[in-house]
């Protein structure tokens, strides 16, 4: 698939009148003018902040979001037509800026998607300043001292937890999209760390999402059009933590995710490549910091979970802070939003149901009960995610380091961005280890096709 | 935050040829791979030596020059912060230059991506020789790798990349459809399709060795000496007739 998107609103009227580009995009985004398809409320964040979004904040935020939505509106074929040919044509403030680091930003779109992106840069006709509002923070000491992204997932929760047991007093940003279930865990979550820690924690949400309810509004793939995979979603979230550790000037931005989802294994070798998501890789981290260090910015991404594994963050993190009850309302489904429940078989529910076992916490229901029954399902997505994860397990535990290098070479991949391999196997096995005996402790039918260990 | 995504070979008679035989037990893997490349169709032939796989081989070839002409320490040195065992290092770095050429070549493509594991199959393999590539010291790796061009066989190399690439590519075609039939009869456990996958990785990397790319030597020389550019260019018909003759032995023939 091979697309151009045009970020229309800001782009010189000039260059919409005669660069066939633009006019001939596959889509036309903005989400500024009567004509909005998307929308982007920093309303929130920027009530939070001491300071006005600078200009190349307000950069990032345009160009994250363009190509966010991007991503959502142009589909990807099937197997080998996975991969698709995106032209982006952006209108920025500092086109010198962005003309410096397309190279790396090119590299961490690619990173993330896998895809052949290419990025034209358009100085702003005028500067767009509807987001603006003034702020009602100034320095004070209760002032946040870092800034940590809240997704409504177990992760996230346990970084925030994390740093608020540790005495510190995190800027909790948090990313709307529209979604009705994960709004509902980000809602709980919120009220949940602001009843325990209310004068510690301050929080803001941004809404960025595809907006169709104008009649006016310029056209964009209805929701059933849409593509699925998501795979630059992080690069939203980090750029909105960036840019409020930024305007308050602060360095810390963490982003809590498990060691095995950051090493972002492919399960088997179909699941290779872009396949399988990166979105908190090591790489894309030091990428994304690349741009924030190439803007001048001092604040840096980091991930405190490289080295543990769901079940451990669970335990050690989130169990001595929170109720089981508390723990279970976050969601980590893939495909939430489209049920009332998680649905249990997509990758990360299963990882999740595993976790929350092998952490000595309560089994909890989903939509199918894939691990307790999961036969009925063979042929579908839901028994192939199973049955590969079932074969990680039993590939990681039965393999010399060595052999696991060769065996996934994306490991490499944890070494070029300066992550020591070794721990990162040692927090596979760990994790291999939980799966297994949950597996064999809880659940016969699928220990009987792992032909226990 | 994290996921990925399966998918399924297509539905066609061909297809359904090849799935025939994940309901028996113990399949040939030379039959499987053979039925598999019969159901390739013309397009993804073509792919299969597409300007990112001819990048991965470049990769693969400069390289061998590169930490011939300079030692491998020297060499890695450009690639801060790598860590690790001096070939995971090593393999680490081939690995991001190749994709830091097809981001900026936009030539990404599926079979790209399983050509850079082959790629990084290859380096494991051949620098670590027989020490084993987590304790392989530096010296050696370099000794081990460099050896193809100072002996000039940049063919056998290619060679090697060719029957990894392979590998890959084989499994990945059988690992996409072979959970549908995990639980039943011919495949109860994970373990019997464990097996079945090494096969045919074994089946292809063994097979692929009868390739002999000999008579490009000379031309593999001249082009590794070329800007990045020009090689990747110099080398796209050297893929070609690499993945074509292989996919022949492969299929037995065809």
């Amino acid at each position: 698939m091979a697309a151009t998107v045009a970020q229309i609103e800001g782009l010189p009227p000039s260059v919409v009148a005669s660069d066939p580009k633009v006019a001939k995009a596959d889509w036309q985004l903005d989400w500024r003018s009567p004509c909005h398809n998307a929308v982007c409320t920093l309303t929130e964040l920027q009530q939070h902040l001491p300071a006005p979004l600078s200009p190349l904040a307000e950069d990032f935020i345009d160009v994250a979001t363009a190509v966010y939505l991007t991503d959502i509106a142009v589909p990807r074929g099937r197997n080998e037509r996975w991969v698709r040919d995106i032209e982006v044509l952006l209108a920025v403030r500092r086109v010198d800026f962005w003309e410096s680091v397309g190279g790396q930003l090119l590299r961490l779109v690619q990173t993330l998607t896998g895809d052949n992106f290419r990025f034209t840069f358009y100085p702003r006709a005028q500067r767009a300043d509807s987001n603006k509002s003034p702020q009602d923070e100034s320095c004070t000491d209760d002032s946040p001292d870092c800034v940590c992204l809240l997704s409504g997932g177990l992760d996230s929760l346990a970084g925030a937890v994390m740093l608020l047991r540790a005495g510190r007093r995190p800027h909790l940003v948090m990313h709307y999209s529209g979604n009705p279930t994960v709004r509902a865990a980000q809602d709980y979550v919120q009220q949940l760390l602001a009843g325990n820690w209310s004068e510690r924690s301050r929080f803001s949400g941004v809404h960025i999402a595809p907006d169709l309810r104008r009649p006016e509004a310029l056209p964009y793939p209805e929701p059933d059009q849409r593509e699925a995979s998501r795979r630059v979603r992080s690069l939203l979230y980090m750029t909105l933590a960036a840019v409020a550790a930024t305007a308050a000037g602060l360095a810390e931005v963490y982003l809590g995710e498990n060691g095995v989802l950051t090493a972002a294994l492919p399960l088997t070798v179909a699941r290779s490549g872009s396949l399988s998501t990166r979105s908190t890789h090591p790489a894309v981290i030091n990428l994304f910091n690349g741009l924030c260090e190439q803007a001048g910015w001092d604040c840096r991404v980091q991930n405190p979970f490289l080295y543990q594994t769901k079940a451990e963050v669970i335990r050690d993190i989130l169990r001595p802070a929170l109720s089981p009850l508390d723990i279970q309302k976050t969601a980590s489904c893939w495909m939430t939003g489209r049920g009332n429940r998680q649905c249990g078989g997509c990758i990360p529910c299963l990882l999740r149901r595993i976790a929350m076992l092998a952490a000595g916490l309560p089994d909890e229901a989903y939509m199918m009960d894939l691990l307790g029954d999961p036969l009925p399902h063979s042929g579908t997505d839901a028994f192939t995610n199973l049955v590969d994860l079932l074969n990680h397990t039993a590939t990681v535990l039965g393999k010399s380091d060595e052999e696991l290098l060769e065996e996934y070479p994306r490991l490499l991949d944890l070494a070029a961005a300066g992550v020591s391999v070794t721990e990162v196997i040692a927090t596979l096995r760990r994790h291999a280890t939980e799966v297994h005996d949950v597996i064999t402790t809880h659940f016969p039918a699928p220990a009987a096709l792992l032909e226990v260990l | 935050m994290g996921t990925s995504s399966a998918q399924r070979s297509p539905s066609t008679p061909e297809w359904d040829r090849v799935k025939e035989l994940y309901r028996q037990p113990q399949p040939p893997p030379g039959e499987v791979v053979s039925r598999i490349i019969q159901a390739l169709d013309p397009d993804t032939r073509q792919d299969m030596h597409d300007r990112a796989v001819t990048a991965a081989l470049d990769t693969l070839l400069w390289g061998s020059s590169s930490v011939a002409e300079q030692g491998l320490e020297q060499f890695l040195e450009e690639f801060q912060p790598i860590s690790g065992p001096p070939v995971v290092a090593l393999a680490a770095a081939l690995r991001d230059t190749t994709v830091d050429y097809i981001t900026t070549a936009a030539v990404a493509s599926r079979f790209g991506e399983l050509a850079i594991d082959a790629l990084s199959n290859t380096v494991l393999t051949v620098a670590a020789g027989e020490q084993g590539l987590l304790q392989v010291s530096a010296d050696q790796a370099d000794a081990n790798y460099g050896r193809y061009v100072r002996e000039s066989n940049l063919s056998g190399l290619s060679v090697q990349f060719f029957s990894h690439d392979f590998d890959r590519a084989l499994r990945y075609f059988v690992s996409r459809d072979l959970s549908d039939f995990i639980g039943s009869e011919a495949l109860p456990t994970v373990s019997n399709g464990s097996r079945l996958l090494d096969d045919v990785a074994h089946y292809c990397r063994q097979t692929a060795q009868q390739m002999d790319l000999r008579e490009y030597e000379d031309q593999l020389q001249q082009a590794i000496r070329l800007p990045i550019d020009e090689r990747v260019q110099a080398l796209r018909p050297i893929t070609a007739v690499g993945i074509t003759a292989g996919l022949a032995i492969l299929a037995g023939g065809i």
